[in-house]
């Protein structure tokens, strides 16, 4: 069955040789690599992956693709620079999804946005330093019942999961430290589940599968994680028709009439309001505030970095919004609110992808 | 698609806050946006520390102003970082080194933390009641941190408690 789809979370040390891995698996026809951080001096030095001198600088997403792409030539490879939440949804669509993120936001995020749109497997990666211990872990996010990423995390979870973030806003989780031959070995037991599933061997189930195996001790166990019922995600899934909408020639206003308001789009939020922080002015924009390019925030009076706080963004827009904020707020194109193809607005129909494949009805103009 | 839950969670600290509101002369609580209100400015008629155009540290005795908004996710997920809830709207020269304007950081916020809980917090370290960050590499402010450091403790701006109200004794004829 040639032609899988697979979407990879997450390129560094343990993503990155599972990329060469997953290329090299003959019913993989498409693989999309996410990963928003650029190599830096540590990476190299580090030699735990094969870069050269260089890549440093670059993002790793597109270095890794390079890479890949000489394994294969008929395989389709994308490279998103971009932080998996940022990610429209669709492009996010996949036969299986692998995180190998070094966060805990990150793989939430992959394990919310597989089970959102009912992605067959997911599998998620990595490595912990303690008894250098390797995990795989593979859960069926569109099997009924099935447990997600969360079902099997405790208070010690969530903590570490507020940890993550420091006081100025950036992730910041310490390397783990770990030797590459261990990134090796939990890309090795992530490349074998994926191709038990994609050879048909891996049967889909409610519960999840992980493999451990700690180098220290000498020792791998395999357990089973079942769906949680005070776990904190709600389980749902979207059921999202995907209508030949372009971003670029639908308005707000004719989305607002179309689809019926408030429209959003779930997970990130619109920005109506950037302050500057140099010299305190404030300004209407309208966009969404995790895309907004540099040049839209700078200060037209200082020229510096100007930002919003949460009294500053909406997370749904309705007409009576679009006309308060500005006059030809409706006439605005939805690319330049920032919305791309393969984004997923809720709206009072549902769920709509945009600019998806056309399997839904075309809207009407 | 109304969320009953949340909306029941917004109801109650609206009614909470507001009680607590008019029982303090120091904090004033007014709903911004929403029904039931999801977004709040929270005025304090206390002083803080601004750093004025001449590069002089002094007190503010105008009072402050900070804004609370409830993310749709509030009640699932812990709040990280603070500056998705809580945002510094006045003075712009506010100088303290949780703060750089218009982002407040007060540490984690589990999820569901009640209205007034932020309200405490965020008056209590604006003031340096409560101790502010002393580690440099994550301060919001780096160089208050360095302020604030080489002058530990930091003298309060307001020693008054949030829930404060002045006498006004009867006078006998």
């Amino acid at each position: 069955m040639p032609g899988k789809r697979v979407v990879l979370t997450g390129v560094g040390t343990v993503g990155a040789p599972l990329a060469r891995f997953v290329a090299g698996m003959p019913e993989v026809g498409a693989l999309t690599l996410i990963d928003h951080d650029l190599y830096t001096e540590s990476n190299w030095a580090g030699a735990a992956q094969e870069i050269s001198r260089a890549d440093i600088g670059k993002p790793k997403a597109q270095v890794v693709a390079a890479r890949v792409r000489k394994i294969r030539r008929d395989l389709k490879v994308d490279a998103l620079v971009s932080r998996v939440e940022h990610v429209p949804s669709g492009r996010l669509a996949a036969d299986v999804h692998i995180c190998c993120g070094d966060n805990r936001p990150v793989r939430a995020a992959c394990s919310e946005a597989a089970f959102r749109r009912g992605t067959p497997v997911l599998i998620d990666a990595g490595v912990r330093r303690e008894h250098l211990m390797a995990r795989a872990t593979i859960y069926f996010p569109a099997t009924p019942g099935a447990a997600c990423h969360l079902c099997g995390w405790g208070p010690a979870d969530w903590e570490a999961y507020a940890a993550s973030y420091t006081c100025n806003g950036a992730v910041g989780v310490p390397a783990t430290g770990s030797p590459a031959h261990l990134s090796a070995m939990a890309a090795s037991m992530a490349a074998e589940l994926c191709l038990q599933y994609l050879r048909g061997d891996a049967r889909p189930q409610a519960e999840a599968r992980q493999l451990v195996y700690s180098a220290e001790l000498h020792r791998a166990w395999e357990t089973t994680i079942r769906r949680n019922r005070d776990c904190r995600f709600d389980h749902g899934q979207w059921i999202i028709s995907r209508l030949g909408v372009n971003p670029e020639r639908y308005s707000l206003g004719e989305a607002l009439e179309e689809f019926g308001g408030p429209l959003a789009v779930p997970g990130m939020a619109f920005a109506h309001r950037l302050r500057c922080g140099s010299c305190g002015r404030s300004r209407e924009v309208l966009a969404l505030a995790a895309r907004m390019p540099p040049w839209q925030r700078r200060c037209p009076a200082c020229g510096e970095e100007a930002v919003s706080g949460p009294l500053d963004l909406l997370h749904e827009i309705d007409t009576s919004t679009a006309q308060c904020i500005g006059a030809g707020t409706r006439e605005r194109s939805l690319a330049e609110l920032g919305l791309l193809r393969g984004d997923v607005l809720r709206c009072g129909r549902g769920y709509i992808e945009l600019g998806g494949r056309s399997i839904g009805k075309e809207v009407p103009r | 698609m109304k969320d009953l839950v949340r909306d029941g969670f917004l109801r109650s600290m609206f009614e909470h806050g507001m009680a607590y509101a008019a029982q303090s002369d120091i904090f004033r609580l007014e709903p911004c946006m929403g029904d039931p209100p999801f977004a709040y400015a929270c005025h304090f008629a206390a002083p803080c520390y601004v750093r004025r155009p001449s590069g002089e540290i002094a007190l503010h005795e105008g009072g402050f102003t900070i804004g609370i908004a409830f993310p749709p996710d509030y009640l699932r997920l812990p709040v990280v970082p603070s500056q998705a809830v809580l945002q510094f709207i006045q003075p712009v020269e506010v100088w303290h080194p949780n703060v750089r304007w218009p982002f407040i950081c007060i540490g984690r916020i589990a999820p569901g933390t009640d209205l007034l809980e932020l309200v405490l917090r965020c008056y209590e370290l604006t003031t340096f009641q409560r101790k502010a960050n002393p580690t440099e590499w994550d301060a919001l402010n780096p160089e208050a941190c360095r302020w604030a450091r080489s002058r530990w403790p930091v003298e309060p701006a307001c020693r008054l408690p949030l829930k404060h109200r002045r006498l006004a004794p009867e006078r006998q004829p």
